[in-house]
């Protein structure tokens, strides 16, 4: 099972989900209606027989200006969202965007093949594969 | 520019036919440069041929449709659950020219440039 695990206080800046929101899921989840205007960095996170996949949304940041590091049975994403340089001589209408550094941190199930994790980015959006050990994948057995 | 149409929110949901879309309201910044207004959105994950920007009248409309983020096979324990569209709308002031209008869409943000009409700028008058 996964959970997330967020080690660090000031994180819950970031962070949409309450206490409240991820104890009573199926309360929120009524309410179809998501205000991605507060919520910066947004994952998902996703497991099946062959591994577990990462998809977090970081849009308006290069991907030299992120940074992955698997540590202790963790996955850290981090980074910085630089502001725009034309918004330094302009007055701001509405800042709704989050600008600054961030980090999230995942625990991740213990038999993850670290050798093997692969992440790409595309349009905002930073996909991270973690397969599991071979080793650890259910094998069928066939009956003579 | 900087007054944004409230839409009722019922519950976010639109059922047609055959699907229910999920409404996102993305994140925007907006500045007013001298001559001009610029509207930064933040679509992470869209192709920039499923962003449509266009402005009726005097209200700029931008939305976006957005595939599943994850492959549908997965056992979800997101927050992000999509297809989705991220939606939202701004009426213009008068001062907007809304003949030409630029839109650029990087790193999944979809940057529009909005250009005051001409009458507007400030002006400046030689002294003869």
């Amino acid at each position: 099972m996964l959970f997330r695990y967020e080690p660090i206080v000031f994180d819950e800046i970031f962070s949409r989900t309450s206490p409240a929101e991820w104890a009573l899921p199926e309360i929120f989840s009524q309410f179809n209606f998501v205000d991605r205007a507060n919520t910066y960095p947004t994952i998902n996170v996703a497991e099946d027989k062959d591994g577990v996949q990462v998809v977090a949304e970081i849009p308006g940041i290069p991907k030299e200006d992120v940074k992955l590091q698997l540590h202790g049975g963790t996955l850290t994403i981090s980074g910085e969202r630089k502001s725009p340089e034309d918004a330094k001589d302009s007055d701001v209408l509405r800042r709704e965007i989050r600008y600054g550094s961030f980090s999230r941190t995942i625990q991740l199930p213990e038999n993850i093949d670290t050798e093997k994790v692969t992440a790409d980015y595309a349009n905002g959006v930073l996909r991270i594969a973690l397969p599991k050990q071979e080793a650890a994948k259910p094998k069928e057995i066939s009956i003579r | 520019m900087t007054k944004e149409i409230e839409k009722p929110k019922v519950d976010g949901t639109e059922t047609n036919a055959t699907e229910t879309v999920r409404v996102i309201r993305p994140a925007v910044d907006i500045q007013e440069l001298a001559d001009s207004y610029v509207v930064r959105v933040d679509i992470p994950g869209a192709e920039k041929e499923s962003i449509a920007a266009h402005i009726s009248e005097s209200t700029l409309t931008v939305s976006a449709k957005v595939q599943d983020h994850l492959q549908r096979d997965w056992a979800i324990a997101s927050e992000t659950q999509l297809p989705a569209e991220y939606r939202r709308e701004f009426s213009l002031a008068d001062n907007v020219e809304t003949q030409s209008v630029d839109a650029a869409y990087e790193l999944g943000v979809l940057k529009i440039t909005l250009r005051k009409k001409q009458q507007f700028l400030p002006k400046e008058i030689k002294i003869a």
